[in-house]
């Protein structure tokens, strides 16, 4: 009786939520900086290959093997790097920190915007940008907690 | 129910928790019945409260009040790693308070 009165009401309340949105509230830019990371080694590595001699086809097999798969793993990097970045953007920054960062949405764009650069180009330089606009958000993301934390790569 | 809709002069809402944050105190499925807070003044701290979602999207939150500032209140979940809460948007307004919850039905057969 009381439980058929529940599940009545239940139907017809309103929501009131007590979620756990997204990943529980743990962001962090390093996940971005690792993917980043990997996308300017692997720019560096295709751009350092050097083509076989003509007509060895066991050197041009395995030149061209090598070169798919930086290429493959650069294309991939570059996409989780950006949706490492739209996540950040979209989930982790509220309004009140676009008032103390104006520039927040413009950082934002332009990093992913140079996310698809490094997947269409072969680019050091664009490779570089992206890199030092992840630092810049890193920078932004731990400032908005309180936090000291010091950019630390992983390549040497 | 729309907050501003054309219920919101009841001086009582019935909710229904989505959600795990405010484990162990509420659980999903629980109904909560809070009454509208008299004026624009701030929560008790350490009640339950339903209050708006400051990001804009309308939604309802039911949470507990951890602290209270000059010119606001923040709320705090009671299972605290697991939820959006004022660790992630920072002190509410009077006006995103939407009620003050003053009992709570546990959903049939959730406990023991």
């Amino acid at each position: 009786m009381l439980s058929r009165l529940f599940d009545a009401l239940a139907k017809r309340a309103p929501l009131a939520h007590a979620h756990c949105d997204g990943p529980c509230g743990i962001y962090d830019p390093a996940s971005a900086r690792i993917t980043g990371e990997a996308v300017r080694s692997m720019t560096k590595k295709i751009l350092a290959l050097t083509p076989p001699a003509p007509g060895d086809a066991a050197a041009n097999a395995a030149y061209l093997n090598t070169l798919s798969r930086y290429v493959a793993i650069k294309e991939e990097q570059a996409q989780l790097t950006k949706d490492e970045l739209l996540v950040l953007w979209t989930d982790y920054f509220k309004p009140p920190h676009l008032e103390k960062y104006p520039d927040l949405h413009d950082t934002f764009w332009k990093a992913a915007k140079l996310c698809s650069a490094c997947k269409v180009e072969v680019s050091a330089q664009h490779a570089d940008e992206l890199m030092e606009a992840i630092e810049k958000i890193h920078g932004i993301f731990w400032a908005t907690k309180g936090r000291d934390v010091p950019w630390t790569l992983a390549a040497g | 129910m729309d907050p501003r809709g054309r219920l919101s002069s009841l001086p009582f809402q019935l909710h229904r928790v989505a959600g795990e944050s405010m484990l162990p105190t509420l659980r999903p499925g629980d109904l909560v019945l809070s009454r509208r807070p008299w004026r624009r003044r701030l929560p008790p701290l350490g009640r339950l409260v339903v209050v708006r979602d400051p990001d804009g999207s309308g939604r309802v939150l039911v949470k507990r009040v951890v602290a209270l500032g000059a010119r606001g209140f923040s709320v705090g979940s009671d299972a605290p790693d697991h939820a959006r809460d004022s660790r992630r948007f920072g002190e509410l307004a009077p006006s995103a308070l939407l009620g003050l919850v003053v009992a709570v039905w546990p959903r049939p057969g959730s406990r023991g």
